[in-house]
């Protein structure tokens, strides 16, 4: 066994966790071996300075808050059948059922049960889902189908044919894996499942986002689905409350910030966002049968002369959800040996093995380099702010040199105040990478010819003497997006 | 505390039962999400909302698992859905809100001084490997436990939590270099 496969035993005979053959094994090598001496010394430090935080003191009082949002949850959760169980009545339970009808009998508008629809849907082990996007912006429409399956934790599977294009997936955790038809040049990756509120592919857990940010909620007569099912579906209309939205995020501003203003700005602009949802929950389960949304976003582009609107992007999707908490499957895409199958290739992903990118000049932290695999990748996404999801991609070791120089070169040139940022409409590239990348900043913003540290500053960037952004743009037509960066108005400017 | 006879009160209606758990694990948990989420403030926001999950859940689901890991693995979870949030966010121009460049407090006794080098160097870890490695030594899991949490193999945590130290390792000399700068 060579020096370099000890790593994970070391670690491992460190914090206790060998087997004692295992033990015996990794003693016999350390006795005659100085450099696993010093590896197994680097682990039982790594042991000694994070068990310190064991004895770092805890505020933690959150007794009393919790058990009255569980109380009063609880007073709006229970259905009123389950409460007119005899086993259940008792004095507390009065109260309840009192909360019970004013929330589920209210005198005007039709609340869904949210706290129901929530608990049942978080709790779910697996489901199907299949459905369809459309959308349509200045007359150019596009076709998306989609057939899901999702298991916890995190796990899923499926394919997703735009415009006559398939691609499969296999998502796990944070590692998505992709595979295309014959002939066709898959590229990097399609961020889906996103926190956005807009996904290709819309998860119950996108779904229970939308819950949560509708108005105007009105109770339509129950529908029966699909023949042959045990029971009907609620079918609920609302509409996402953008001004709640926005005014939420005015209020989190720093008013003092020099920015505030030209922030507000922007979010005001969203306010004519209209998002109409139709939603049907199991009568008796709370499971989100199916799902409907209907999307209207202004294009915005800002340029030099200001901020103005070109037209509307419009979206219309359709999602059933099947087969609740049914065993399924999901099969990893690699052969015993470790290697991914044929066909199967890496997309985005944040701890997959990286490309090992060289450290120079400036770097304080020294031996960064080397065999850890997963630290030193670079991702690129391209932000458009079409409400499209964003393609993401990483960066292979010759490409994250490349890149790597230019931001350096970017960084010395001179500063630049930053007066407006991409809208609705227009795009930019996001750069992130795990952080032990010394000399460039963790994550990123180009536009327009600048680069932001975000982390820094949002007001302050650098004006791009490095060719940065040009050179993502070419990877992001090298990697099939040409089109996407076409519809987008801030392109070339 | 006897947990499963909390579960059967909780089930039968008896809410207050609950607060047995709550007081339990609220170290824990706020620690464990503190680690994985660097702000404590948050912490206690998703640890409230852990604890609001795992009753929820006892009402509707039957665990296969220990409470205590169940709970992990809701925290977990919570934690997950909070980094996605935040990617998002730093990349949504105008709401950069949750990144501020709070001035690093300089007169803290030297103990305290290292956990803040310890938790800030943690936060630069990659999320599945900081889980483990937190779990590991933080919360003191095995990494049988730990497995059971992440679901996946007790192979798979030996190998996270050994890449998880060496890349702690190296942040954290950055993270130092930073700091004495």
């Amino acid at each position: 066994m060579k020096c370099t496969d000890m790593e994970e035993l070391l670690s491992a005979y460190a914090n206790n966790e060998l087997r004692l053959m295992q033990r015996e094994f990794v003693e016999e090598h350390l006795d005659i071996c100085p450099d696993c001496r010093a590896s197994l010394a680097d682990y039982v430090w790594v042991r000694q300075s994070l068990t310190s935080l064991k004895t770092a003191p805890v505020e933690a009082d959150i007794t009393k808050a919790t058990m009255s949002k569980i109380g009063a949850e609880e007073g709006a959760k229970r259905p009123i059948p389950r409460l007119l169980k005899p086993a259940l009545i008792g004095v507390p339970l009065i109260a309840a059922i009192v909360v019970s009808l004013v929330l589920w009998l209210p005198g005007g508008g039709v609340g869904i049960p949210i706290a129901q629809a929530h608990a049942a849907n978080s709790a779910l082990q697996s489901y199907g889902m299949r459905g369809s996007t459309t959308s349509a912006q200045n007359g150019t429409v596009s076709e998306a189908a989609f057939i899901w399956e999702f298991v916890e934790p995190e796990r899923s599977h499926g394919t997703l044919n735009i415009d006559g294009v398939e691609r499969e997936f296999i998502i796990l955790g944070d590692e998505q894996y992709v595979r295309t038809g014959d002939g066709v040049q898959s590229s990097g990756s399609v961020v889906i499942m996103s926190d956005s509120l807009f996904d290709v592919v819309p998860s119950i857990r996108g779904a229970l986002r939308l819950i949560d940010s509708l108005k105007d909620v009105e109770a339509l007569p129950t529908e029966q689905l699909e023949a042959g099912e045990q029971f009907q579906s609620l079918h609920y209309r609302g509409a996402v409350d953008m001004d709640r939205i926005i005014d939420g995020q005015i209020a989190a501003l720093d008013p003092q910030s020099p920015e505030y203003e030209a922030t507000v700005e922007a979010l005001d602009m969203q306010r004519s966002i209209k998002i109409d949802i139709d939603l049907w929950i199991g009568e008796e389960d709370y499971w989100i049968r199916q799902l409907k949304f209907d999307a209207q976003l202004p294009a915005i582009s800002s340029g030099p002369q200001g901020v103005e609107q070109k037209g509307w992007v419009s979206y219309s999707t359709i999602a059933r959800y099947y087969d609740f908490n049914k065993p399924i499957e999901i099969e990893q895409p690699f052969m015993p040996s470790g290697e991914l199958q044929p066909g199967w290739q890496r997309a985005g992903g944040t701890s997959s093995p990286a490309p090992t990118v060289t450290m120079d000049g400036e770097s304080t932290g020294g031996d960064v380099e080397g065999s850890d695999v997963g630290s030193n990748t670079i991702s690129v996404r391209l932000l458009l702010y079409s409400g499209r999801p964003d393609p993401e991609w990483e960066l292979d070791k010759a490409e994250a040199e490349e890149l790597i120089a230019r931001v350096k070169q970017t960084l010395v040139a001179e500063t630049v105040h930053i007066s407006s940022y991409p809208t609705l409409g227009g795009r930019g590239f996001g750069v992130e990478h795990a952080g032990n990348i010394v000399g460039i900043p963790r994550w990123f913003m180009v536009f327009d010819g600048v680069l932001v540290d975000t982390s820094i500053s949002t007001s302050t960037g650098w004006r791009d003497t490095g060719g940065v952004e040009e050179w993502l743009m070419d990877q992001a037509r090298q990697r099939g997006f040409s089109e996407a960066l076409d519809t987008c108005s801030n392109q070339a400017r | 505390l006897n947990e499963a006879q909390v579960v059967a009160q909780v089930r039968s209606g008896v809410t207050d039962a609950f607060t047995g758990i709550v007081e339990q694990y609220q170290v824990p948990i706020v620690r464990y999400l503190h680690r994985l989420t660097g702000d404590p403030e948050v912490a206690k926001d998703l640890a409230q909302d852990t604890f609001i999950k795992a009753y929820q859940g006892i009402l509707k689901t039957q665990a296969d698992i220990s409470f205590k890991a169940w709970l992990y693995r809701i925290a977990t979870n919570n934690a997950r859905q909070f980094h996605r949030r935040r990617r998002l966010i730093t990349f949504i121009p105008f709401l950069d809100t949750e990144r501020s460049n709070a001035p690093r407090v300089k007169d803290h006794s030297d103990r305290a001084n290292e956990r803040l080098v310890t938790g800030e160097a943690l936060l630069k870890v990659p999320q599945d490997q900081r889980v483990c490695i937190v779990l590991h030594f933080v919360e003191g899991l095995k990494y049988r436990e730990i497995a059971e949490i992440v679901g996946s193999s007790e192979e798979a945590v030996r190998k996270r939590v050994a890449r998880g130290s060496k890349t702690f390792r190296q942040v954290y000399r950055i993270v130092l270099g930073g700091e004495e700068e």
